[in-house]
């Protein structure tokens, strides 16, 4: 799958030819620095971007449908299924709307429940379902009445009222204050516990894909450079650049002794993309070939996804 | 000996119809020279207030109402505007939050570093600008560069040109608002050890302003952790993490993940702050205390424990 946005005759190359499956059930995680095209793949997925080339396979019901290439129409019908968990709890509440009403509004628009009593009622357990009890009390409340926390259970309860089968939660925890994130990741795991639904989840965060993610993907400038189960991209990093990003992530320990790989610079202009590996110019590991030829993803052992010619060498 | 900074029973309180919100209440802690000291809390706790009460840089609606802050043994709040002129910047400086998107836009990076010099300083415009280059490489700038605007440089840059700012006028005591909340981990990095290294080269006190815990485990000696307008803990970073004394700072600890650690959820704390026009009347971490008892329901006492650590609960 690639995007490109159109800049004057110039192209950004945002997402770059990344290939990934999600497996039903899990919380796929997609992990990177900003700019590095990880919200580009979520609004690709959801149509809100065209994709400029490749396809993007949606299995429902035992049918799969092409993203990519699908009519309007078949989007429209698909989008229910696909839903948003918005990063700004502040900002995604319409703040003239009422719980209810806010609830009521994509039940509305795709004529999801016969009458107002029903309505009700599905409302009242998409409340219940993220923890907001007794939900009666709930329904009639304003988003300024509401703590952050509670603001982002509320969007969660939105983006799940018309059971999606897959959720793209993007930085949903990282406007929450911290002492309330563990409830909102809690609920995500809870609707996925039930079967309910698949996630992509969408981190700068290390720490949080490692207690969500069954599968981890990093990307840099557009390619996803490393994918592997969780644990073993936290504790066995391949690639430098994953290598060097854990090496870094902060550690609620005073006394913790870090081996710090500190890169130098910074992400490179997507306009202007690096010959080879893209990482080259930052890479502490680089040798020659690394800018001439673009190394391909492949599999180091127990599916092990790792995009590096060197990733056996050991970082200074 | 006495301290750089010693702050004492300090109370800004906003306006707001008629009432007041206690944004701070009662808060007192100290900074001894070439000390970091890291001042957490969670959204709304009223860190920022204590900083912009320390530089006197209130907005209208908010007085000092009570308290000291005694630098270097002369009162900050008792101060004429003329003689806090000698302090401000000179003394004490302060890197805003989300200051890195408040720099003119249509000045060169090295002539907004002067400013503050020009303004505070009886220095030419020659020797400012010489003293601003240095200051541009000092923060690791390209010195070629020094003549950019802000708009060329990156978020991680830009914060650079802040910190160059702040030390612009040789203070001994830098205040840091959330400095690196809104940059990638790397960048994050490479600013916290900056940040760093110059404090060891300048023998500088620093306040860190944070609502994260694990990066004042890295970077600071001391804590002072807030909550709801009241300082209910400080002493040393590494008592506070391995036994935290309030409950409030045991929960925060355990609110972190940690990717060395289990890939449990961690433990988030129940409720959400309380609206500071009416806190509860005791202790107002009360509601949400897993220890809470009878006692609690008056405002706790503050005492000094052993190893000098400070605390504000009934419990301990």
């Amino acid at each position: 799958m690639s995007s490109l946005f159109k800049k004057e005759e110039k192209f950004v190359h945002a997402v770059d030819g990344i290939s990934f499956s999600i497996r039903r059930g899990e919380v796929f995680c997609l992990v990177g620095e900003s700019g590095c095209g990880k919200t580009t793949t979520a609004r690709c997925i959801l149509r809100l971007v065209d994709a400029t080339s490749g396809r993007i396979t949606f299995n429902e019901d035992g049918k799969a449908v092409d993203l990519v290439s699908a009519s309007k129409k078949e989007i429209g019908r698909i989008r229910p299924k696909m839903q948003l968990i918005f990063q700004d709890p502040y900002e995604s509440l319409d703040p003239k709307l009422s719980v209810i009403d806010q609830l009521s509004e994509p039940l509305d628009v795709n004529k999801a429940t016969a009458n107002r009593k029903e309505r009700t009622d599905r409302i009242l357990t998409a409340l219940s379902n993220v923890g907001l009890t007794p939900a009666e009390t709930f329904l009639y409340r304003y988003p300024h009445e509401l703590s952050g926390g509670q603001r982002q259970r509320v969007g969660i309860a939105s983006s799940m009222i018309l059971n999606p089968s897959l959720l793209l939660a993007d930085e949903p925890v990282s406007m929450v204050d911290v002492s309330m994130r563990s409830d909102i990741l809690r609920i995500m795991l809870e609707i996925r516990k039930r079967g309910e639904a698949t996630f992509l989840f969408i981190t700068h965060d290390f720490s949080l894909a490692w207690v969500v993610g069954d599968t981890i993907a990093v990307m840099y400038c557009g390619k996803i450079v490393e994918m592997a189960p969780s644990s073993d991209v936290i504790r066995n990093p391949k690639h430098p650049y994953t290598r060097a990003l854990i090496s870094v992530v902060p550690v609620p320990d005073p006394k913790f002794q870090h081996k710090r790989v500190i890169l130098t610079g910074e992400v490179p202009d997507p306009v202007d993309v690096p010959s080879g590996c893209r990482f080259h110019p930052r890479c502490p590991i680089a040798k020659q070939r690394c800018s001439e030829e673009e190394p391909e993803m492949r599999d180091v052992g127990d599916g092990h996804l790792v995009s590096c010619h060197f990733w056996q060498e050991p970082l200074p | 000996m006495t301290a750089l900074l010693e702050v004492n029973h300090l109370k800004t309180y906003y306006r707001a119809d008629g009432d007041f919100v206690k944004a701070v209440d009662d808060v007192g802690f100290r900074v001894e020279k070439g000390e970091s000291v890291g001042l957490v809390g969670e959204s709304g706790c009223g860190k920022t207030t204590v900083a912009l009460s320390l530089m006197r840089l209130l907005p209208v609606n908010a007085s000092i109402l009570g308290g000291e802050i005694l630098y270097d043994g002369q009162d900050i709040v008792k101060l004429s505007d003329r003689r806090l002129r000698r302090i401000r910047w000179k003394s004490i400086s302060i890197v805003f939050q989300g200051a890195m998107n408040a720099l003119n836009p249509v000045k060169r990076i090295v002539d907004q570093i002067a400013e503050p010099m020009l303004l505070h300083d009886k220095i030419s415009k020659e020797d400012a600008a010489r003293a601003a280059q240095k200051l541009v490489e000092m923060v690791g700038i390209d010195k070629a560069r020094a003549k950019d605007y802000p708009h060329e440089f990156s978020g991680g840059m830009r914060q650079r040109v802040m910190i160059a700012m702040a030390l612009a006028c040789d203070p001994r005591l830098v205040i840091l608002d959330e400095p690196t909340t809104a940059l990638d981990v790397m960048t994050k990095t490479q600013i916290q050890q900056l940040v760093k290294s110059i404090q060891m080269k300048m023998q500088l006190s620093t306040i860190l302003i944070t609502h994260d815990l694990s990066v004042v485990a890295e970077t600071c000696e001391k804590v002072a952790v807030m909550y709801a307008g009241k300082l209910v803990e400080f002493g040393d970073v590494v008592s506070a993490f391995e036994k935290p004394i309030h409950p409030y700072t045991a929960g925060l600890v355990k609110a972190f993940p940690n990717i060395y650690g289990s890939r449990e959820l961690p433990v988030s704390i129940p409720g959400a702050p309380p609206n500071l026009l009416h806190p509860p009347s005791g202790c107002r971490f009360a509601p949400r205390c897993p220890i809470a008892g009878q006692e609690c329901e008056q405002p706790p006492i503050g005492k000094t424990l052993s190893g000098n650590r400070y605390v504000e609960c009934w419990k301990r």
